[in-house]
């Protein structure tokens, strides 16, 4: 899971690596008492999120000052070896990839996913809409072009 | 006729929502199937674990270490708290740090056998002084003689003479019969010479009467003072001053004594009840 949902964010299994034992290091170095195991999920997840954010951000903070404009996104590096699905939801927004990994994946309705990411139910659900659209977007232009 | 509208609107919004539902089913399964397609490989999810598990053992070493530095920070706290307290400072809290921080902990039976060291040091210490006490006087003149110093052996000689003074004073505990028994030989009417003396027939051999007439304690062909009985008495006691040659006095009482005695007069001293033989100077 927070393997998936880091490689979701970052596109690179080396960065999804070090983003999954950040994670657990964290348990590591300061334990902490779950009241079950949803909530150590949920946390899991946002700690996950967070991070892979922090990451991102910090990635174009350097990649801003280290490289050269006219470089292409290296964002998803190792996208190419996917799908066009795969492909489609690794280039979703950062604000829609929890809750499409959450609801597509891991099978959470939008109440859930309102509660695990600390966000109005409202709002999750205009994400998921709008990840929706963008997807299928995505997919019917990518079909169009194949053909 | 709104409400027809609004029924004809709403099974439209149903279709639509039917619609989207299943066109949506083909989307959903592929973007699970995509989810699934990004999961690590077995290398990948080995590597990690191999990763965390040697970061865990890394913190443990660390959560040790400073533990044991923790620990060592304070025993050298501890060694320097000693030192500022007025022990001796000569380098010595340097010295003291590095040990402490060399040093391990005591454990829990190195302290106790300590501590019964120390308890058997004390219990021999007081059994030793507790015998030596008791040890009568010939037995520390030996070992005086024997093993000691000269310092030890004069200090036990002063302790031997004291002694030996109380036990004469003891032994000669005024029993007449005893006393009468001791002083003259029946078989033979010689005085018994005997260790029977008393620091004042040593100290104030010089007895003079105030008649005039000197006396001297009368002693053995041993030197040792001859003691007189009760029965040695024949008159009233007249007081009489003892003197020494460093001009110390003391007082004592003379008695004459009874024809059958061996010396003319019989002396006591005010201390003791020993009667001692005395003769004119």
């Amino acid at each position: 899971m927070v393997y998936r949902l880091a490689y979701s964010y970052l596109g690179s299994t080396a960065d999804a690596e070090d983003a999954t034992q950040s994670v657990f290091m964290k348990l590591i170095n300061a334990p902490r008492s779950f009241q079950s195991v949803e909530h150590e999920k949920a946390w899991l997840i946002r700690c996950t999120s967070n991070l892979c954010k922090d990451m991102l951000k910090s990635a174009r903070v350097k990649r801003r000052d280290e490289m050269p404009a006219d470089m292409p996104d290296g964002n998803i590096r190792d996208a190419h070896e996917f799908d066009d699905v795969t492909q489609a939801v690794l280039s979703l927004p950062e604000r829609y990839k929890d809750c499409v990994y959450l609801h597509y994946y891991e099978g959470y309705k939008t109440d859930e996913i309102a509660r695990i990411t600390d966000t109005p139910p409202s709002t999750v659900r205009n994400r998921l809409r709008d990840a929706r659209g963008m997807l299928k977007r995505t997919l019917t232009k990518e079909g169009r072009d194949a053909l | 006729m709104t409400g027809r509208f609004d029924d004809k609107k709403r099974r439209a919004e149903d279709a639509m929502e039917r619609d989207r539902a299943l066109s949506d089913a083909p989307l959903n399964a592929r973007v699970r199937e995509a989810y699934e397609r990004m999961t690590p490989s077995v290398q990948a999810e080995e590597r990690m674990l191999a990763a965390l598990i040697a970061a865990q053992e890394m913190q443990a070493e660390k959560s040790e270490e400073d533990a044991r530095s923790a620990a060592n920070h304070q025993q050298a706290r501890f060694a320097d708290t000693q030192v500022n307290a007025g022990y001796k400072t000569n380098g010595a809290a340097a010295h003291r740090r590095i040990h402490a921080q060399v040093r391990p902990a005591r454990t829990k039976a190195q302290r106790a056998a300590i501590a019964l060291a120390a308890c058997l040091a004390a219990a021999f210490i007081g059994i030793g002084v507790l015998v030596t006490m008791g040890q009568p006087s010939s037995m520390l003149g030996a070992s005086a003689g024997s093993s000691q110093s000269a310092a030890s052996s004069a200090e036990n000689e002063n302790l031997e003479a004291a002694l030996d003074g109380s036990a004469n004073e003891e032994a000669s505990a005024p029993d007449s019969s005893d006393s009468a028994s001791s002083s003259t030989n029946a078989e033979s009417g010689e005085p018994n010479s005997t260790l029977l003396s008393s620091d004042q027939d040593v100290r104030y051999p010089h007895i003079a009467l105030d008649s005039g007439i000197e006396l001297e304690i009368a002693h053995d062909e041993y030197g040792v003072a001859i003691a007189a009985a009760q029965s040695d008495i024949a008159s009233k006691p007249q007081t009489a001053t003892a003197s020494n040659d460093l001009g110390e006095t003391a007082e004592c009482h003379v008695y004459e004594s009874t024809s059958e005695s061996p010396y003319p007069y019989v002396v006591s001293f005010d201390d003791s009840s020993q009667l001692f033989f005395a003769q004119p100077a």
